[in-house]
């Protein structure tokens, strides 16, 4: 077994303003840590409440190493429960997604119902008096709330609201499903799942660097569009309106938009990509639904590309919802939930899908090259000599916007050093 | 103009001693101007207008595809991971307009830092270009490939499958 050595940590050691040290990455006690004071602990993004829309619909999920089972019941609410028989501990349901009216453990054929209750136990009659059927039922997880239909977990039953939890980012969220003509996505469209031989928070500082982008992401722009590459250059370069932002609560964004808006680039428009017909439809629809002057900045900008601490990541290139689940150390499974907008054409969501496949999922141009470079920054993290991790890019020039939140240019480090601010706190708390 | 079993047989190996090699550009002229390279994502059956693909590429993007591979710069295959495939299991039957489908099996070791194996079912519709003394060359139109690990956490895909 690995050491459990969590409470001698000094994170404050560890994490310095413009440095991390690579122990945060690789140490087997400070990942168990990481899973009882942030996974087992905090709002965990779990999945969409359009995945399971009937009456006994269900799929399985994980929260980290937890198994977990979101299920629909008869009184249309939606349950989350431990995946796990409370008799002796087999996980229950084997299928990924399905409709069932109950749930049997395979091991002795317990019986459950949608809500996780007990309903029947084989042979009875060899448990005496002081069997509580009422209190063998699946274990619920203690705190499940939804923003927008976007579910999420958690294992904790006290701590902060969803509400105040999401907090600035709630409005990013809605900008996501607004783009949807009748204000709500339909993530029915499959999953793209990705095996990353890596630390899951290489993943999180790397959604939100800009600096990345032109390099690693070069071919993936040079071989379809050359002026991608000139695009791609100016977003980053010093007279760029695009910033990076600090949301509060460990959530971070880069705000594409601003420089998106003077260069004239949507990166997922389908105008001039659908039949004008289609097009038409699509904008009328989020007229109709939303009024001119939000469907017109909705199409102007896209998705936002935001990151919501701990595994919820949105991107203004894509039109899914991304999630991870960390397994060890070096190993976490990253998952992409590609929505459908409702009220649409069909032609607009064949269009939407057949570009993000480009670029995203295991053979996608851009995701692809990110998760070869995840695993090449583990590997070389376990280089024992100057172990620490330099954030300092920007950190001169940090302001506030006309918000108060804190804002640096696109390529700058401020993402990376708010989440690492944010993790500290969390795993300095008992 | 018809195409036989052994025709086909020797397409596919060509093909596939094409994609283990990285012979890029030789492989992309394999493909007809209508053609569909697919390989479905979470299950064999999809429809692909409302479900994602793992690849749903048209002739353009396999274009794309070839050109980033080509390039020398795309991550994933930097360097190119050594791959040999096996190919078996074939059977061969008629589609429209003298196009035929060819269905085999295969196994692809894969060696990137460590080995790994795919493995699948491919789908194959080959077509006879028009022109040349014998009806010119034999194209693949369609090109659909099974992963048995479709519905998996996968690594990376950065080569021709």
């Amino acid at each position: 077994m690995l050491p459990r050595t969590s409470s001698s940590i000094d994170y404050d050691e560890l994490i310095k303003d413009d440095q991390v040290h690579g122990r945060l990455y690789y140490d087997p006690a400070i990942f168990e840590e990481e899973l009882k004071k942030i996974w087992y602990r905090e709002w965990i993004f779990i999945g969409h409440e359009s995945e399971i829309p009937q009456p006994g619909d269900y799929v399985t999920r994980r929260i980290a190493r937890q198994p977990i089972l979101l299920s629909r019941a008869e009184d249309g609410q939606i349950y989350v429960l431990l995946n796990r028989c409370p008799h002796r501990g087999n996980e229950v349901c084997q299928s990924e997604r399905g409709n069932a009216r109950m749930f049997r453990c395979s091991y002795h054929w317990w019986t459950f119902n949608n809500r996780g209750d007990l309903l029947g136990v084989s042979f009875r009659s060899a448990y005496d008096q002081d069997f509580k059927k009422d209190e063998m039922g699946m274990t619920r997880v203690p705190r499940v709330a939804s923003y927008r239909g976007l579910l999420f977990a958690s294992l904790s039953p006290v701590g902060i609201s969803l509400d105040e939890h999401l907090g600035n980012a709630k409005k990013y969220i809605d900008h996501y499903v607004d783009l949807s003509p009748t204000g709500e996505i339909d993530v029915r469209a499959g999953i793209h799942k990705m095996r990353v031989q890596s630390n899951w928070k290489m993943y999180v500082e790397n959604g939100v660097d800009n600096y990345h982008s032109n390099f690693v992401h070069h071919s993936a722009a040079a071989s379809q569009k050359k002026e991608l590459v000139a695009k791609m250059r100016a977003v980053s370069s010093d007279g760029s309106l695009a910033v990076t932002r600090d949301l509060g609560g460990g959530h971070t964004m880069l705000d594409f938009w601003p420089q998106n808006r003077v260069a004239g680039i949507v990166p997922t428009a389908t105008a001039g990509a659908v039949s004008p017909e289609a097009q038409g439809a699509y904008e009328e629809a989020l007229r109709k639904f939303h009024g001119k002057e939000r469907a017109d900045a909705l199409l102007a900008d896209g998705p936002p590309h935001i990151m919501i601490f701990p595994n919820l990541f949105i991107t203004n290139f894509g039109i899914d919802m991304r999630t991870i689940q960390p397994l060890a150390p070096d190993l976490f499974y990253n998952y992409h939930l590609p929505a459908l907008l409702q009220g649409v054409p069909p032609e607009i969501n064949a269009y939407r899908l057949r570009r993000y496949e480009g670029a995203y999922g295991p053979a996608g141009f851009f995701l692809a090259d990110d998760m070869e470079t995840w695993e090449r920054n583990y590997r070389g993290i376990e280089a024992r000599v100057n172990e620490w991790v330099i954030l300092r890019r920007g950190l001169h020039r940090e302001r506030l916007d006309a918000d108060g939140l804190r804002i640096a240019h696109i390529t700058d480090e401020l993402p990376q050093r708010t989440i690492w601010r944010h993790y500290k706190m969390l795993m300095a708390r008992p | 103009m018809g195409i036989d079993r052994e025709e086909a047989e020797r397409f596919l190996y060509h093909e596939a001693r094409l994609m283990d090699e990285h012979q890029y550009d030789e492989w992309e002229s394999l493909w007809t101007d209508d053609a569909i390279y697919w390989v479905p994502c979470n299950a064999d059956d999809i429809d692909p207008t409302r479900h994602v693909s793992i690849i749903y590429d048209d002739r353009a993007r396999i274009g794309h595809r070839v050109a980033r591979l080509k390039s020398g710069e795309a991550l994933t295959q930097d360097p190119p991971s050594p791959l040999r495939r096996l190919i078996s299991n074939i059977e061969v039957t008629e589609a429209e307009n003298g196009d035929i489908d060819v269905r085999s099996n295969f196994i692809v070791i894969e060696v990137r830092r460590e080995q790994r194996i795919w493995a699948g079912r491919t789908l194959h519709r080959l077509r006879r270009e028009q022109g040349g003394l014998r009806g010119g060359l034999l194209k693949m139109a369609a090109k659909k490939v099974l992963l048995v690990n479709n519905d998996l956490e996968l690594p990376p895909l950065g080569f021709l499958i």
